[in-house]
């Protein structure tokens, strides 16, 4: 009889319950329409603001609007803005880092210089600053979080990129004569892979973090559509009689951000055991 | 701090009879301390981008209500001004910090 066999990664409690968490709420993110006992979007001004309990096990807002209903369509609008940010940050970023690395003088300098310049900036002031340039609404703060987060993979994906390629393996793939797209993308991509892995996890927790300051500026998804940010934004006037407002929104940024950090530290642990424990 | 306490050089400092608090405060501390400089650095960035959503929050009248407001207005002049300020600070910080280094770790010192 074979013994089932678990992989270190998942044997750490910490990686397991974040990777729970996390995909708890992708798939609420992506079954929202089906899940949510109401529209997320309609009014009755009758039920309004009604505290957790009865037909709304969360409560209604202002508007009579179900706060559970809207706490999943805004999990749909924060994820898809953090998903789509990451995402567009990490493959760019990679991209960047890769060729920076492998192609060194006078392209890496450039190209790293260029990635500090957006290193001077603080994450969410940059993000306000490009966001103000854009304009307001969903789409450009995806592009806001994308370029905040892309020096960050830029680096992670340059300092292996530069031990890696004086590897034997990668001079014996340039003296059979592959190209260098091939040799980057076939020899050097997979073997820092892991290390852009765990940015991937982490980076997730900080945009929902960012997508969340910027929707509460005011500045993020646009009503009426909800996010977590906005919802605590709206909150804010009614927070005294009305705990129940601010708490929940509150508590899902708290939860998808805590989910995802655990689960990039547990890959990271997993991945690369020099830095365990930092 | 747990793993300077344990290096070679504690162990010499304790053995020619140096007093605890010496070991503790001259020897370890200093190199424990490079860390911590760092972030210091790096969290400067986070702080002065949570200062702009506290003042929104507790509407503090500052420098983060000023740039949300020249962005609301679309007052391009302001938010510019205001953005390189606050950049400025980051870093300068970062200087102060880098700077530090030397000051806390004289292997660092070059020149």
């Amino acid at each position: 009889m074979t013994r089932l066999r678990i992989p270190r990664v998942w044997r750490s409690p910490g990686t397991v319950v974040g990777l729970i968490i996390c995909v708890l709420m992708l798939v609420i993110a992506l079954f929202s329409t089906n899940l949510a006992p109401f529209p997320a979007l309609s009014q009755r001004p009758l039920d309004m603001m009604l505290p957790p309990g009865g037909a709304y096990a969360l409560g209604t807002d202002i508007l009579g609007r179900d706060m559970l209903s809207r706490l999943m369509r805004g999990a749909t609008n924060s994820l898809r803005v953090a998903v789509l940010a990451v995402a567009l940050a990490s493959l760019a970023g990679t991209a960047i880092g890769l060729l920076a690395g492998y192609a060194g003088g006078l392209l890496d300098t450039l190209l790293m210089r260029l990635v500090d310049l957006l290193f001077a900036f603080p994450p969410l002031l940059l993000a306000l600053a490009i966001v103000s340039a854009l304009g307001m609404g969903a789409q450009n703060t995806i592009y806001a979080i994308a370029i905040v987060y892309l020096p960050i993979f830029a680096r992670v994906a340059r300092a292996p990129t530069l031990v890696i390629k004086t590897k034997e393996y990668v001079t014996a793939a340039q003296a059979q004569g592959a190209s260098t797209w091939r040799i980057m993308l076939r020899h050097v991509l997979p073997n820092i892979a892991a290390p852009i892995i765990v940015q991937i996890s982490l980076a997730l927790a900080w945009a929902i973090l960012l997508e969340a300051s910027l929707s509460f500026l005011g500045l993020g998804t646009q009503p009426p559509e909800p996010s977590w940010g906005g919802m605590l934004s709206e909150s804010r006037r009614d927070m005294e009689y009305a705990p129940w407002l601010a708490i929940f929104p509150g508590a899902a940024i708290m939860l998808a951000v805590l989910g995802f950090n655990m689960l990039g530290d547990g890959l990271r642990d997993a991945l690369d055991p020099q830095l365990r424990g930092t | 701090m747990l793993e300077e306490l344990r290096q070679d050089y504690a162990r010499t400092a304790r053995g020619k009879g140096l007093h605890e608090s010496a070991v503790v405060l001259k020897h370890c501390l200093r190199n424990a301390l490079l860390p911590i400089i760092t972030l210091v650095g790096i969290q400067a960035g986070y702080l002065l981008g949570g200062a702009i959503v506290i003042e929104e929050v507790f509407a503090l009248p500052g420098l983060g209500r000023l740039l949300l407001n020249a962005i609301g207005q679309r007052d391009y002049a302001v938010t510019q001004g205001v953005i390189l300020f606050i950049a400025f600070n980051f870093l300068v910080i970062n200087l102060l910090a880098d700077l530090a280094y030397a000051l806390v770790n004289p292997r660092v010192r070059t020149g």
